[in-house]
């Protein structure tokens, strides 16, 4: 098992920086995700790594051998150094069985071999399947051969471009634990590339968030999602609500209590980050809610009068059933007498009526301030 | 395979002889207004007939509409020399037609009744336009099909009738795929010799037919095909452009099943006799003629000589088949694995020949290959003391070429439609799983290609069998195959004994026309997509 190292690599095309300066580094054994939107230059940085494309500055290193150097125009072709991908459509052979598909890069076709493929089949629940064409399987079955068809020559290096996006939600996580499983059995260095947050935080070790081809955050799961490096990392893991002010003795004042600023210089113009899940609502006159479900389980009826918010409690706008969570926006007062709307993510229902107060609580957990220019 | 084109150019720029001046005062005037009252006729007929039978069939309900729906396509088939020779045959003085009036009317001569002359240039219009229809209705029924039924729909809402949706709709919206088989079936008309030659009717390729074997003129005959390449280079900036516009005709994704209007009575009777006279005239007619012909007279023509030319035929179509398959591939997979702005500027290049002439085709391989085959001569004699001849000029090197040259644009089109279908995810597949270029292509893109390298081949097949100009020219002396065959015997007014070698000619024409319309039932857009081809 080799260890991937990606040092420096930037790559245009016709012209324009598709990654600018990005160095990767996969042990054997881990799982790394690339995790960003569309056009940050993933793909290409994974591309690249494979030696689809011809590199241009930069110098990838698989275990000791380096199989890409930019400064010497060095180029070993992909189909020379032993690394599996699996494509985002799959790319199966459509002229293939499943059992051909899974054993078309094994060159030496040895016993132990094909002992594996045979047992990965049936390991992998595609036991029926092995003399079908692959338009015949179900779009699981086609990710679950695609992936073995990739660790069937036992690649040092296992790339996975976007592996899940082409499953239907309720059968995502299924495969996904699936995979994850395989990857741990086979110990192969993985680098994956996904725009979808939760599953890179379900997958990876390490993830690494791209934007505008630079590595913007290098962390575990749990630090990308708790300690955001900037606002585009929070903003990756669902809406936010978004309040601006100015650092004063080390914190934030904004109509939603004040916050923490310890880095940031005095007089700095800040921007404060909440989670919508991040705040807690309470009807006025109770106890902000603590435990999900306690909430009434219907809609309350409206309002004969809409009382007038005070300094402790806001004017409910609406209230959104979402299924596991309820969606509240509520005013509270901004600038030159203007309601800024802030948006809660409660868990079950609560859903109080239009114009009621409520009162809130903030997560210190989720949210987050940084310095705007 | 730019060569040709090349040296006719230069050939007619550096005349030997001075007569350019001499070939404008004779015939270029002439030449240029007959070659354009052909391609004007031949354009108006196509399109009126192409538009309107596909309109018919595509969008209205009459009995037997499914049979013309493919049957429209079969005159394709009918190579248009053969066909002059059938009319003329039927029509002549001493034809069929003219017989049954006589007895019918009891006329005794030609003073007693007036008829009009077959071989003429309305004639050629008329049988150009019979055979080179299909080109258009096979775009227009395309585009057609294509259309989504939703902005024919919101046109009848807004209180359109039908005509008026066809004419304010559906047929701008098809125009540019009608553009595109009226410049195909225009390339075809410039390109025809036989026809023009039989009814003699003074064309470009006429012409130049004419300056080289009677004038004996080559230069002049160069410079006659660079004035008719300008001709064909128009047409091919026009197809061009027209592509261009056919961009922006999917103007809904919607699509649902096409609405038919049932036509009875009359209008059902028009319709269907609007879409079998064309049908009885450029296939059924010659076919019948033909193939009688061929069953009355089949101990004559059934000799050991048709059969030296069937295999003639059968070796310079299936050698240049295969070739131009390979090179096909070749070119093809070649723009796939390195896209470099020249490779695909010298495919382009290389592809522009199916829109030339053969006989422009022909005088450019003439020349070069004559002036190597002196040159390797001179060469020869002065270092052994020994003439080598002329070693490619007037063999079936020279023919093939010629073919390759014609045809290499329908195998490359065809292999590289088949070859972008495959994405190119399934490369890196098969590059990560360890297979190098040649690997992968043996592996993975042949096999899937398979099917559409057997149509591309199969596509050149026939048309070097029906190839007239180009062989007539190129071939070896005394060397003759189907085509030369049935035009000269033909041309002697011998077509009773050319029949069963025409005949085999429209027979093989009319494989790939069934394979033409297999896939443009399968083409529709909005039908559920086809999975991927199950390997038997």
């Amino acid at each position: 098992m080799s260890s991937l190292h990606v040092n420096n690599l930037s790559h245009s095309f016709d012209g324009h920086p598709i990654v600018k300066g990005v160095s990767v580094f996969v042990a054997p054994g881990e799982v790394v995700c690339l995790l960003g939107p569309s056009g940050c230059g993933k793909t290409t940085l994974l591309r690249v790594a494979a030696g689809l494309e011809v590199i241009q500055i930069g110098q990838v290193r698989i275990g000791e051998t380096i199989v890409d150097d930019g400064a010497t125009n060095l180029h070993v072709p992909p189909d020379q150094r032993g690394v599996g991908l699996m494509f985002q459509d799959y790319a199966l052979f459509p002229h293939l069985t499943v059992r051909e598909n899974i054993g078309f890069g094994i060159g030496a076709d040895t016993p132990e071999r094909q002992l594996w493929i045979d047992k990965a089949i049936e390991e992998m629940g595609l036991s029926g399947y092995a003399n079908s064409y692959p338009h015949t399987l179900s779009g699981g079955q086609q990710q679950r051969v695609a992936l073995l068809r990739a660790l069937a020559p036992e690649p040092n290096v296992l790339f996975l471009d976007e592996p899940f996006s082409g499953l239907d939600v309720t059968r995502r996580s299924t495969v996904r634990t699936q995979t994850l499983d395989l990857l741990r059995d086979t110990g192969v260095a993985t680098l994956l590339v996904t725009h979808d947050p939760e599953e890179a935080m379900f997958m990876a070790d390490r993830i690494l968030v791209m934007n505008h081809g630079h590595v913007v955050q290098d962390g575990t799961p749990v630090e990308t999602y708790f300690e955001p490096a900037n606002a585009f990392v929070a903003d990756l893991f669902g809406p936010v609500n978004k309040l601006s002010g100015v650092v004063r003795n080390r914190s934030v004042e904004t109509p939603l209590g004040t916050f923490a600023a310890p880095k940031l210089k005095e007089g700095q113009a800040a921007e404060v980050l909440i989670r919508q899940e991040g705040i807690r609502l309470a009807i006025h006159g109770e106890r902000p809610q603590s435990r999900p479900g306690d909430a009434p389980c219907r809609p309350a009826p409206p309002l004969a009068r809409a009382p007038e918010p005070d300094s402790e409690t806001y004017r409910v706008i609406s209230a959104r059933p979402l299924g596991r969570a309820s969606l509240v926006t509520f005013a509270i007062p901004g600038d030159g007498g203007h309601d800024i709307k802030i948006e809660a993510r409660i868990p079950g229902v609560f859903l109080p009526p239009a114009d009621s107060l409520v009162t809130i609580g903030v997560n210190a957990n989720q949210s987050y301030v940084f310095a705007t220019d | 395979m730019a060569v040709p084109l090349l040296a006719v150019v230069t050939f007619a720029l550096n005349p030997s002889d001075d007569i350019w001046s001499h070939l404008f005062d004779t015939v270029l005037v002439k030449y240029i207004r007959t070659t354009l009252t052909l391609m004007i006729g031949v354009g108006f007929g196509v399109f009126l007939i192409g538009t309107g039978t596909a309109w018919l069939v595509t969008m209205c309900r009459f009995p037997g509409r499914w049979i013309f729906n493919w049957a429209l396509l079969l005159p394709l088939a009918v190579p248009a020399y053969v066909l002059a020779f059938v009319v003329t045959d039927q029509l002549e003085y001493a034809g069929t037609v003219q017989v049954v009036l006589r007895d019918v009317f009891g006329w005794q001569n030609r003073q007693d009744y007036w008829f009009p002359e077959i071989r003429s240039l309305g004639s050629a219009i008329v049988v150009m336009t019979l055979v080179l229809y299909p080109y258009v209705y096979l775009l227009a029924r395309a585009a057609f099909l294509e259309q989504s039924v939703c902005v024919l729909e919101v046109s009848r809402t807004l209180g359109k009738s039908p005509w008026q949706s066809f004419h304010s709709v559906a047929l701008p919206l098809a125009r540019p795929a009608i553009v595109i088989g009226v410049i195909l079936a225009l390339m075809e008309t410039v390109n025809d010799f036989g026809t023009v030659d039989y009814f003699a009717v003074n064309t470009f390729t006429f012409g130049i037919f004419d300056v080289w074997l009677n004038m004996n003129s080559r230069s002049g005959a160069a410079q006659l095909a660079s004035i008719l390449l300008l001709f064909v280079l128009v047409l091919v900036g026009a197809e061009r452009w027209a592509r261009r516009g056919q961009r922006f005709h999917h103007t809904s994704s919607k699509y649902s099943a096409l609405p038919s209007y049932q036509l009875n009575g009359m209008r059902a009777t028009g319709a269907i006799a609007a879409c079998l006279i064309p049908v009885l005239l450029g296939f059924v007619l010659p076919a019948g003629v033909l193939a009688s012909y061929a069953l009355e007279f089949y101990e004559e023509t059934l000799t050991a000589n048709y059969f030296s030319y069937v295999i003639n035929t059968l070796t310079l179509a299936s050698v240049s088949a295969v070739l131009a398959v390979g090179i096909g591939v070749f070119l093809a997979y070649g723009v796939r694995l390195n896209g470099s702005p020249l490779l695909r500027l010298m495919t382009r290049f290389a592809s522009i020949g199916y829109a030339v002439p053969g006989a422009i085709l022909a005088i450019g391989i003439v020349i070069p290959l004559g002036a190597f085959d002196n040159f390797l001569d001179a060469l020869s004699r002065q270092a052994f003391g020994i003439s080598t001849g002329l070693l490619m000029s007037g063999t079936i090197i020279a023919i093939i070429y010629g073919y390759l040259a014609r045809f290499l644009a329908l195998s490359y089109g065809t292999v590289e439609a088949s070859l972008a279908k495959i994405t190119p995810n399934m490369d890196g597949a098969a590059r990560t799983l360890g297979h190098g270029p040649g690997r992968s292509l043996v592996r993975l893109h042949l096999p899937l290609m398979r099917g559409s390298l057997m149509t591309a081949g199969l596509l050149v097949f026939v048309d070097c069998m029906k190839e007239l100009p180009l062989t007539l020219i190129l071939r070896p002396f005394n060397y003759e195959t189907l085509a030369t065959f049935v035009y000269q015997y033909a041309s002697d007014e011998l077509l009773e004994e050319a029949a069963l070698g025409a005949l085999t000619i429209v027979g093989a024409g009319v494989i790939p026309v069934i394979l033409l319309s297999i896939s443009i039932v399968r083409s529709r857009p909005g039908r559920a997509p086809d999975g991927p081809e199950t390997p038997q």
